[in-house]
């Protein structure tokens, strides 16, 4: 770990404010986009991203320096994230995604030549991201973790404290899934 | 291979996860079915978006507005502390006299019941005599 950081670190252990504010202008985007790629809402992201700060400066005394901080800081944002996911299930539901439906049937093998190209693939990360949400929530996790984190799984075991085994088991369960739910949207 | 088989292997076929073979026979039909490779260039360009999630930035003043908040739930938490503890200081000595006099009165009326009971039960079964109240207390 760099010097800078242990100093932080211990600055935090000896409730400096200051060095907390320091160590959350380093991580605040990364923290950020890890939420945001589980809840798909900016706002969300950064509510939960607070949360997952002050998580982090109440329990920064169970840090162990052997383990990266970024592993850390994934396993409390993964975490707060899916609670957040499990507490809002009913508004995840009706509000965050609302593809047209009428916009699978035009997908055809010129569509994306038209001007409307940008607007298809908007609908198609929506698909996407409705697909990868509807997953049960392990399969969902690891997923997010490899495909959109680029985790390999031996991190993702660190993360989540599951064996590699398990992780990789996760991650061909969620693709065959997912292609399960992407044939039925397309076909 | 048929359809069914294509459409359950799209996925690996992306990713290029099968063997050679698997890959050759796959790219064989989709040549040839025009519904598999129709539903198979969709889930490819569904399937490459992965990864490709724009980066979102924080808002403004991020970090103070976590202190901040850390600060509000600090001052509520003490607020409720202090409340609770001039509720228990204010009201403890009384609420521990009616206890203690509730306790007292609930002991008092419980012996008295008791005895009630006793003389009664002895006066209803005849046994009370002046024999058997001696004997009661002298035997």
């Amino acid at each position: 770990m760099p010097k800078e950081e242990i100093e932080i670190i211990s600055g935090i252990l000896n409730n400096d404010k200051e060095a907390f504010k320091r160590f959350i202008e380093q991580h605040q985007k990364f923290v950020i986009n890890v939420c945001y790629k589980f809840v798909n809402n900016a706002d969300d992201a950064n509510d939960i991203a607070q949360e997952v700060f002050i998580e982090v400066f109440r329990t920064i005394n169970k840090f162990r320096n052997e383990s990266k901080i970024s592993t850390w800081l994934y396993r409390i944002s993964v975490n707060r994230s899916i609670n957040f996911l499990r507490d809002n299930k009913k508004y995840r539901e009706t509000e965050r995604y609302s593809v047209d439906p009428g916009i699978i049937s035009n997908f055809s093998s010129d569509s994306d030549n038209t001007a409307d190209a940008g607007y298809i693939n908007k609908e198609r990360k929506l698909i996407l991201d409705k697909a990868i949400d509807s997953l049960p929530e392990k399969q969902k996790t690891v997923f997010i973790l490899n495909k959109n984190e680029a985790l390999s799984s031996k991190e993702i075991s660190e993360v989540l404290g599951l064996s590699v085994k398990s992780v990789e088991s996760l991650i061909a369960r969620a693709k065959t899934n997912l292609q399960k739910i992407l044939i039925e949207y397309y076909k | 291979m048929d359809c069914k088989y294509i459409q359950n292997n799209l996925v690996q076929y992306t990713e290029n996860e099968l063997s050679v073979d698997k890959i050759d026979g796959i790219k064989e039909h989709l040549d040839s079915c025009k519904e598999c490779s129709d539903l198979f260039r969709e889930i490819s360009l569904t399937y490459d978006i992965l990864g490709d999630k724009e980066e979102i930035e924080p808002k403004a003043f991020f970090a103070e507005s976590v202190l901040s908040k850390m600060l509000r739930e600090e001052e509520l938490q003490l607020t409720e502390s202090s409340v609770f503890d001039n509720l228990f200081s204010k009201y403890f000595k009384e609420i521990a006299y009616s206890a203690l006099t509730f306790i007292v009165l609930l002991t008092i009326v419980f012996y008295l019941s008791e005895g009630t009971f006793i003389f009664s039960s002895l006066s209803d079964s005849d046994f009370l005599t002046s024999d058997n109240i001696s004997s009661l207390f002298f035997e």
